[in-house]
């Protein structure tokens, strides 16, 4: 794809197609060698063809990738200029001073180019990369969990795309009494605790109170466990065992006619060669009791406190996260879902994603799982109590007044 | 002074020969690379361990360790979901041992019975699964275990009991992993007890025969105690296989449903990686290290015996 318009961000303007531009900037970014990294490497390519930015691109596996990145951090060696950062290391990365204020750069047109546009992120996104009024990382990637289903089935049945939580109990208990159900990523894991953070917000409540202290026996989230333990009797046989790629897989081959999965599986469901129900599926929400919402599993650029070069690591974050690199992304890989509003209903790619509106629709209020530095101690709790209770038929109140009465004083 | 006491007779000691001496320094020499490299490899890393399980500390931030002492241990035996985890890693151990070995030597038993052509057939045949990676064996076992579209439910509703609970129940969700590694680990008890069996000379089973001993007689005075420190070592390495389980249960169940098949090794991992405290899943490892040797020591020491020991 064509990068006219984008040299606004290069170091060098491209004035000449015959030129090669030269600059003697070099930076190094630390990536996850995880999905999409191939494409992200065509792109990083393209910038230093048309900037003459040497990059130097290290992705490395998820597991040492949070170690590597604070170990170059916390020792200011400089050798990272710009960091992938999921949402779930922001706090910790911005409390130790590793990430550079990014607020001032993204008011500067020299760095980020006439039409970069600012105003087109996902408010959401924002938030999520925003410490006391100063932004530490530019959001790029997102992943949240949607309802799927068959839309001919749906309709023959009588039913239009559930939206809230009696619709989807509705159809699922219809599906169930036909012999399957709705497919749910109901195991032990952290699957269930996203679906949780989703229907609280739908419920217009959260995990913390409005001081941030832990308020699990709120009867909102009481309402929020009782309406996944009662979706549960209807889920598909196997669901209390099944994670994201199960759930996918039983809506790819047709088994379910409905059910829970995540973003970063769909291009399977729509492939023709793989899947059953390509171009038959429909995408909306997870069902809300009060308002419709989504889970932001982000991924995002930040520029290291240390680098030797960080208004040019800027420009090229700001690159990466303009309309253009973002619909290339989204062109090669239409499971890269970006936080660019306009391109949820860009027709390029929704011929693709047909997924995009439904996410719109979903991060119009986007939420993250609790990302305290003890989160892990709540959202384990979490997912072991939930398994419980959709497994074992334990009560829900009682599930999360035990686990608030544990877990109270850390928070 | 001089002492009353008369002198104790000191032990005569043979004074070595240059040569003895020479020899011994060549012995150190050579003996000290491997010496080394075990210390390295296997003693560091234990006592890195060690010392890490008494300092709390998260991954990538070390240098922000806080000794605790013992408190990390304390903190183990204080968590209901650690001794859970604890009691499920022995219920899992002791189950998965005694099916594997009563099957395995069972099988191993009966194919010596066959002729030798069929037996090696079978043998072969048997000995399939043992090549396979736990983890890719947890992925298989989780599709036949789907109620949907699974194996087993398929062959259970046959019968009528398709409303096993499998892996989404708690009451049954570590049986089901225990199957899962008999299936996985049987092959490799009956190779290794096949092996033992044919060490055992064919002159003891004829004068069993001739003094009228029946199968169960035969089995239990000449094959099995001929083929103990065979089933020795076959206990210590599937015993300490089956006590350390982490991929099987992690590929099939993660631990759930609500932590009814959390095993120490999952634990462990979880404190690790998903928890972030280091300090505390390196007392957890260290803690399974002392299970395993409560439980296996004896045997290990008596394994290294000989017979006139």
């Amino acid at each position: 794809m064509a990068l006219t318009g984008l040299t606004a961000c290069s170091s060098t303007p491209n004035d000449s197609s015959t030129e090669a531009p030269q600059s003697d900037v070099t930076l190094t970014v630390s990536r996850w060698a995880g999905p999409q990294a191939d494409a992200q490497q065509k792109l990083l390519d393209e910038y230093s063809a048309e900037t003459g930015v040497t990059i130097r691109f290290d992705a490395i596996d998820y597991g040492q990738l949070k170690q590597k990145q604070t170990l170059n951090m916390s020792t200011k060696t400089g050798e990272y200029d710009l960091v992938y950062v999921p949402e779930a290391w922001v706090g910790e990365y911005t409390d130790a001073g590793y990430l550079a204020d990014l607020t001032d750069y993204v008011k500067d047109e020299s760095l980020t180019g006439a039409d970069w546009d600012y105003a087109d992120f996902n408010k959401s996104g924002i938030d999520v990369y925003t410490r006391d009024d100063a932004l530490y990382a530019l959001p790029y990637f997102v992943q949240t969990p949607l309802v799927v289903f068959d839309k001919d089935v749906l309709k023959k049945a009588g039913f239009e795309a559930p939206k809230t939580w009696d619709d989807i109990l509705e159809v699922a208990k219809y599906f169930k009494e036909q012999g399957t159900g709705i497919a749910l990523p109901y195991r032990q894991g952290s699957a269930i605790v996203n679906i949780m953070a989703v229907l609280l917000a739908g419920n217009e409540t959260d995990f913390f109170d409005k001081d941030g202290a832990l308020d699990l026996t709120n009867p909102k989230v009481v309402q929020a466990v009782d309406f996944i333990k009662e979706l549960g009797q209807y889920g598909l046989e196997g669901s209390n065992g099944w994670h994201w790629d199960e759930v996918n897989k039983a809506l790819q081959f047709g088994q379910a006619p409905i059910g829970i999965t995540t973003s970063g599986l769909f291009t399977a469901l729509e492939d023709a060669d793989e899947s059953n129900v390509a171009g038959k599926l429909g995408y909306a929400p997870i069902p809300y009791s009060k308002t419709p919402a989504g889970l932001l599993q982000t991924w995002g650029w930040g520029v290291t406190a240390d680098s030797k070069n960080p208004e040019e690591a800027f420009k090229l974050a700001a690159w990466l996260t303009s309309k253009t690199a973002q619909k290339e992304m989204g062109t090669i890989d239409p499971s890269f879902i970006s936080f660019r509003e306009s391109l949820y209903t860009d027709k390029d790619l929704t011929a693709n994603a047909p997924w995009l509106p439904a996410v719109q629709e979903a991060l119009a209020k986007g939420v993250t799982v609790p990302l305290q530095t003890n989160a892990p101690a709540l959202t384990d709790a979490l997912s072991v109590g939930l398994s419980g209770v959709v497994a074992n038929g334990e009560d829900p109140k009682t599930m999360l007044q035990g686990i608030q009465d544990t877990l109270v004083s850390q928070f | 002074m001089t002492s009353s006491t008369p002198a104790m007779p000191l032990p005569t000691r043979r004074r070595m020969s240059s040569y003895a001496r020479k020899d011994l320094r060549i012995a150190v020499f050579l003996i000290l690379p491997a010496a080394l490299a075990i210390f390295i490899v296997m003693i560091v890393p234990l006592g890195f361990a060690l010392v890490a399980s008494t300092f709390q500390y998260s991954l990538g931030q070390e240098d922000k360790a806080v000794f605790v002492f013992l408190d990390n241990y304390a903190k183990f035996f204080a968590d209901p979901v650690a001794l859970r985890s604890l009691l499920n890693t022995v219920i899992f151990t002791v189950l998965s041992l005694a099916l594997c070995m009563t099957i395995g030597v069972g099988i191993s038993v009966l194919l010596k019975s066959l002729a030798p052509r069929t037996g090696n057939v079978f043998r072969a045949i048997f000995a399939m699964p043992v090549l396979i990676s736990p983890i890719i064996v947890s992925l298989i076992w989780r599709y036949m275990y789907d109620p949907t579209y699974g194996l087993i439910y398929y062959v259970l509703g046959l019968v009528g009991l398709q409303d096993f609970g499998g892996l989404t129940d708690s009451a049954t969700a570590l049986f089901s992993i225990v199957v899962t590694d008999v299936w996985h680990a049987v092959p490799f008890i009956i190779l290794v007890s096949s092996a033992g069996l044919t060490v055992i000379p064919e002159e003891l089973y004829e004068a069993a025969r001739i003094d009228g001993a029946g199968a169960a007689r035969t089995l239990f005075s000449v094959t099995l105690p001929l083929l103990v420190k065979t089933l020795v070592v076959l206990i210590l390495i599937r015993g300490t296989d089956a006590f350390r389980v982490f991929d099987l249960i992690y590929g099939l169940t993660g631990g759930g449903p609500a932590n009814s098949t959390s095993s120490l090794s999952i634990y462990a991992y979880k404190q690790a990686y998903e928890n972030n405290q280091m300090g505390f899943a390196m007392a957890v490892a260290v803690i399974t290290l002392i299970g395993l040797v409560i439980l296996f020591g004896p045997l290990m020491r008596n394994s290294a015996r000989g017979r006139d020991d």
